[in-house]
């Protein structure tokens, strides 16, 4: 090399970054450019090892022409660039929109909840308004799904894609993670990462996990705060429900706080820790069981069994079970009972007037009386018409084709009314057997029946006129008329209480009419 | 099983067809006349005709005749008040398979029902 000449190796100096993703050329200050062209640059780099599918042809003709133009100057460019890795996604659940939606107005109700309320939660402040945009009552607090509602779409992780460097080598990617979300097994995630509820209920979205509980345990009372409750599993309140909102359960309610003149309906058990005072307009309805300290001008209705142990004051239950409550007085109001049951007892030394329905089962009685209606007709209707075939076969002389037919007409309807009678006989005997499977007409009393109690059982009416004190049982003997067993003595009901008819409570007579509808 | 009613009486055809449904027939179709029932047998496709001899417009004899001229096989029950000896053997000569008498109970309009099928079928 002369002193003229181009000493590429000293004037070019090659540099990467930490990835060695781009190879960066430098040119000193030189004072001679003879030899330097684009092709002696592309071999100082593939002479260091970068491979010429990632030299840039056009860069190194840029650098060339730089170089070329201000020698004097140093120069550098990037002019090799490698294979960038791509990095693999991680694992990521989306709410869907429809309960991202739902999240989002639980979102705006507690905001505005705070700015009305402040911290401090002082419901006297809030002032509710129609114009409200959120509506503090029928909003409910938390986010309620149902079972097979889509919850989330699951994204699965992707791997990467090595990247390669400019000297050839392999540049590792990274691999998506796994997500960090925790799903239970309340919500189910299918191949196509669709995330679908298997159960219904409240639904908590964390950073950290998905899950769908099926109980919502309130932990102070249901009022604006919590808006009034619609869930599809069980609820316990904590606290007490206030007047006015309304509580709806498929799963058991317990509430351990004071009931007031709310409304309670559940699929399952009521559980009332300490009591309902109603004030006349409180309601409770369960499928199942109702157990309470105590029950005060409330209005049940009870498909299982009441249990009380306090006192039933003032109020109207309709229980198709029995009623358990011992050491319980029930005072005015009406206990309509199928089956039974046990009571401290019923009245008051004062006279409060109570009623109370044994063995009354009104839905299966009401489909009776309505066949029995409907035989009364039919027997008026087949009477009539039995008439009217008999007049016209007697005075039939010689018959006439035509005569023949309108006769074989009568007597075609004559026994379709009689297999109406039929089917209705059968109805009506299905449905005393019915009676009969699910009512009871037994109730014991422990301490006493007080004067002005009036009770109903099947075919009668016993009003009680004297107070009886001491341990009774009253129930419809063999005779089919009620009767007394006065601490551990049977006697005769009749003198202790009037004993007179009455179908309020009526016993079904199978086959036979109904007295009150024959008459 | 199809069964075509032809009556010009609907109380008649109401009465057939309740014995029917008490045997569990329930595809039937009804006519007033043997015109009408002419008209109905081609999409109907009946498996039994009950036919009435008395009727407005085609008698039921006339239906009888007509009807075997294209159709030997499929059974036909006269269900008349027509009791005479003879117009019983005029009726098997057209072409029924069987002859209930008005008026019948829903007793025997089954059994001749079934008697009738169970005959055709062998």
């Amino acid at each position: 090399m002369t002193q003229d000449t181009c000493d590429l190796d000293h004037a070019l100096r090659l540099s990467a970054d930490t990835l060695k993703l781009k190879g960066t050329l430098q040119v000193r200050a030189l004072r001679s450019v003879d030899g330097l062209s684009a092709l002696a640059l592309e071999a100082f780099l593939t002479a260091h090892g970068v491979q010429r599918e990632y030299i840039d042809q056009d860069d190194l003709e840029i650098l060339c022409k730089k170089v070329l133009n201000a020698p004097l100057q140093e120069h550098e460019l990037v002019v090799a660039r490698g294979v960038l890795p791509i990095n693999g996604d991680s694992a990521v659940y989306t709410i869907t929109d429809e309960v991202q939606e739902k999240i989002d107005l639980i979102e705006e109700r507690t905001d505005s909840f705070k700015s009305k309320c402040g911290d401090s939660d002082n419901l006297r402040a809030l002032d509710v308004s129609d114009e409200d945009p959120v509506d503090f009552y029928e909003q409910m607090a938390v986010v309620v799904v149902h079972k097979d509602e889509l919850i989330a779409m699951k994204t699965e992780r992707s791997q990467g894609v090595d990247g390669i460097d400019i000297y050839g080598n392999p540049v590792p990617a990274c691999h998506g993670e796994a997500s960090e979300v925790k799903l239970d097994e309340s919500i189910e995630v299918h191949d196509d990462g669709r995330c679908v509820a298997t159960i219904s209920g409240l639904l908590t979205a964390e950073k950290e996990s998905i899950s769908i509980s099926p109980h919502y345990a309130i932990k102070g009372d249901v009022d604006f705060q919590t808006g009034r409750i619609v869930f599809p599993g069980s609820v316990t309140v904590y606290g007490s429900v206030r007047d006015k909102f309304k509580v709806r359960t498929t799963g058991e309610l317990s509430i351990r706080g004071l009931v007031e003149s709310c409304e309670l309906y559940s699929d399952d058990d009521i559980v009332l820790h300490r009591g309902m005072a109603g004030k006349e307009i409180g309601k409770i309805n369960t499928l199942k069981n109702l157990q309470a300290g105590y029950l005060e001008s409330v209005n049940a209705t009870v498909k299982g069994n009441v249990i009380v142990r306090g006192e039933i004051t003032n109020s109207t239950l309709d229980v198709r079970g029995e009623i358990r409550a011992e050491n319980a007085a029930i005072r005015g109001g009406r206990l309509s009972v199928s089956k039974g049951g046990s009571v401290g007892s019923i009245g008051s030394i004062q006279g409060v007037s109570t009623e109370i329905e044994i063995a009354y089962l009104p839905h299966v009685q009401a489909k009776i009386v309505s066949i029995e209606k409907l035989q009364a007709q039919l027997e008026r209707e087949l009477r009539m018409r039995t008439g009217e075939f008999e007049a016209f076969a007697a005075c039939l002389g010689k018959v006439t084709m035509e005569q023949i037919e309108e006769q074989m007409s009568m007597k075609f309807n004559l026994d379709q009314l009689r297999m109406r009678g039929e089917k209705l006989a059968n109805a009506k005997l299905d449905l005393s057997k019915v009676m009969g499977l699910h009512t009871r007409s037994k109730i014991a009393v422990s301490k006493a029946i007080y004067a002005k109690t009036i009770m109903f059982m099947p075919g009668f009416k016993i009003e009680f006129n004297d107070d009886i004190i001491g341990e009774s049982i009253i129930e419809l003997g063999v005779t089919g008329r009620p009767s007394i067993t006065l601490k551990g003595k049977a006697r005769a009901l009749d003198d202790y209480a009037k004993v007179v008819s009455n179908e309020r409570v009526f016993r079904p007579r199978i086959g036979a009419v109904h007295p009150v509808e024959a008459a | 099983m199809k069964i075509l009613l032809i009556d010009d009486s609907k109380t008649m055809r109401n009465i057939q067809k309740s014995v029917l449904k008490q045997l569990g027939y329930t595809e039937v179709e009804e006519a007033c006349d043997g015109q009408d029932a002419l008209s109905k047998v081609g999409s109907f496709e009946p498996d039994l005709c009950l036919v009435d001899w008395n009727m407005p417009v085609m008698d039921g004899l006339t239906f009888v005749t007509t009807f075997r001229q294209t159709d030997k096989t499929t059974p036909l029950i006269m269900v008349t008040t027509e009791a005479e000896k003879a117009r019983v053997i005029e009726a098997i000569k057209a072409g029924v398979n069987n002859y209930v008498v008005k008026p019948f109970t829903p007793d025997l309009l089954s059994e001749r029902i079934t008697e009738t099928l169970a005959k055709c079928s062998t």
